[in-house]
């Protein structure tokens, strides 16, 4: 019996399948008889595993690749866009499919590897040679002026505007005791070293200043350095006064225990009383005498109270500010009230009197 | 910025930028000037650069000193590169770095310059551009130009091999 081919096949496939009749197995035995070659067929076919069952010829997303929009604008084969895109990391997610869909084709892959060998690495064995002539030691100069311009210029503006009106205010005489030979009745310091003074300088009947001024060099020599210089032509300008009425006349307040003044003047005599307690005390430091004339300037006393420092403070700011500030002491039975007002606010606080 | 932050900088990125300078002039003496320049630069702006963005100024500084020197060299810059062609010896590489290399020297000034910020830097292309007063697109475009090229250089040269 002759079976054609196709005959023969579907037999075969049904053997191999297991769904062969008897009928059509008697065919195929009858078959095989008058063709023995044909029994190879009916060995066992090779089992295909999944992995044979992938797909590996030509990639079928090409067409999808033409419209990659990874470097769109530029002229090139989709496999460089996709292999430099995914290098540079700026594929989209549409993009990330396609790639993943040409990972095993062998054409991309070498697109990818021939791209991925242009990234450059540096090479860390090339140093800069002259790395420590950079490097600085000296402090830098950061401080910045721009942010205390307008406190500074305010504070000067203040303290210009305290001298002035403290110039003016004044009497002018006192502003240069000196020159004049009268000494301010509010100088702790004239008075410190008015015993110092009157034990250094032996009266004599002095004619004319240039003798006093060679006088003031002896006593410059004896005191010592950190002192504050006694105004010498203090009591000789009272001895001047006094024995040829020449000179300015002197401050009868701060008159010293000096007997020659004593004898030439009896109105100086109540106050030369009362001044021994201050003469005692011993010549002040240069600290000490700038803080007293500032605070003459000032306030227009060598020891003020913080009341009258506060309210002096309170005065000039209001002037300089344009605000109103004021600070004052409202005195009362008991105790004392203290007014702080500064614009449309006022704090107001009860002080017992000591 | 202080003394200390200044010297870290200097000990940061001095390196980074001499082989940035090198890789992009190819001149030792010309990349440690470019170096010392910007570093001179900052410490003159010491007190107005912000400390967390100093990297990108000390680079903004390299690439400008580059393209200062490329706009005023330009023609002695093309001399001197067709008379390096025309005595230029037969080259033998036989590895793929060097073929880089060789390749990276032949990508155009710019090319190379936003290449090497991203690859030495990784620099995104957004500061890319800030760097070199470019647009994003364009740096995308030299980049993607410049592995192109290489790309193409190393399979021709391989192929020659």
């Amino acid at each position: 019996m002759n079976l054609t081919e196709a005959q023969l096949a579907h037999l075969i496939l049904a053997f191999h399948e297991g769904t062969l009749s008897a009928d059509e197995r008697q065919q195929l035995d009858n078959h095989i008889l008058e063709h023995p070659e044909i029994s190879e067929d009916l060995e066992p076919h090779p089992i295909l595993s999944l992995s044979n069952e992938s797909y590996n010829g030509p990639s079928l997303v090409r067409s999808q690749l033409e419209n990659l929009e990874v470097y769109q604008s530029e002229e090139g084969h989709p496999y460089d866009k996709l292999a430099i895109g995914s290098l540079e990391g700026v594929l989209s997610q549409q993009e990330d499919v396609y790639e993943a869909q040409l990972m095993h084709d062998e054409v991309y892959l070498d697109f990818k590897k021939r791209v991925q060998q242009t990234q450059l690495k540096p090479n860390k064995s090339i140093v800069y040679p002259f790395q420590e002539q950079l490097l600085k030691e000296a402090p830098i100069r950061a401080f910045s002026f721009k942010k205390y311009v307008y406190p500074v210029g305010a504070a000067a503006a203040i303290f210009t505007a305290i001298l002035l009106v403290n110039q003016n205010a004044s009497d002018p005489s006192s502003l240069k005791p000196i020159q004049k030979g009268v000494a301010s009745n509010k100088s702790v310091v004239q008075q410190t070293n008015g015993k110092k003074m009157a034990t250094t300088l032996k009266p004599s009947p002095l004619k004319n200043t240039h003798q006093s001024v060679t006088h003031i060099h002896e006593v410059v020599s004896q005191v010592p350095r950190d002192c504050i210089l006694p105004l010498p032509d203090e009591p000789i300008a009272q001895e001047a006064y006094a024995q040829n009425g020449i000179g300015n006349r002197p401050n009868q307040e701060l008159s010293t225990p000096n007997p020659t003044a004593e004898q030439h003047g009896s109105n100086t005599e109540p106050q030369a009383q009362n001044s021994p307690s201050a003469f005692a005390k011993e010549p002040i430091t240069v600290k000490a005498f700038l803080l007293q004339k500032t605070n003459e300037k000032l306030f227009g006393t060598a020891a003020p109270t913080t009341d009258l420092k506060l309210e002096t403070f309170a005065r000039y700011a209001s002037q300089t500010v344009g605000i109103p500030v004021q600070y004052r002491v409202e005195e009362m039975t008991d105790s004392d009230k203290i007014v702080f007002q500064l614009g449309r606010f006022s704090v107001e606080r009860n002080r017992s009197k000591k | 910025m202080t003394v200390q932050q200044y010297n870290e900088c200097v000990r940061e990125f001095a390196d980074r930028l001499y082989r940035f300078a090198l890789k992009n002039v190819g001149d030792t003496d010309l990349a440690q000037d470019f170096v010392q320049d910007a570093f001179e630069r900052l410490w003159v702006r010491v007190d107005s650069v912000d400390y967390q963005r100093v990297k990108a100024y000390l680079f903004r500084t390299v690439v400008n000193l580059q393209i200062d020197r490329a706009r005023r060299q330009k023609l002695q810059y093309q001399h001197l590169s067709g008379l390096s062609d025309a005595i230029e010896e037969p080259r033998v590489a036989h590895d793929v770095q060097k073929l880089i290399d060789e390749g990276v020297a032949q990508l155009t000034e710019i090319q190379r310059m936003v290449l090497t910020l991203r690859d030495y830097e990784g620099y995104s292309y957004q500061e890319i551009a800030e760097m070199t007063n470019i647009s994003v697109d364009q740096v995308k475009v030299y980049i993607f130009r410049a592995r192109r090229f290489l790309k193409q250089y190393i399979g021709k040269m391989e192929v020659l091999i």
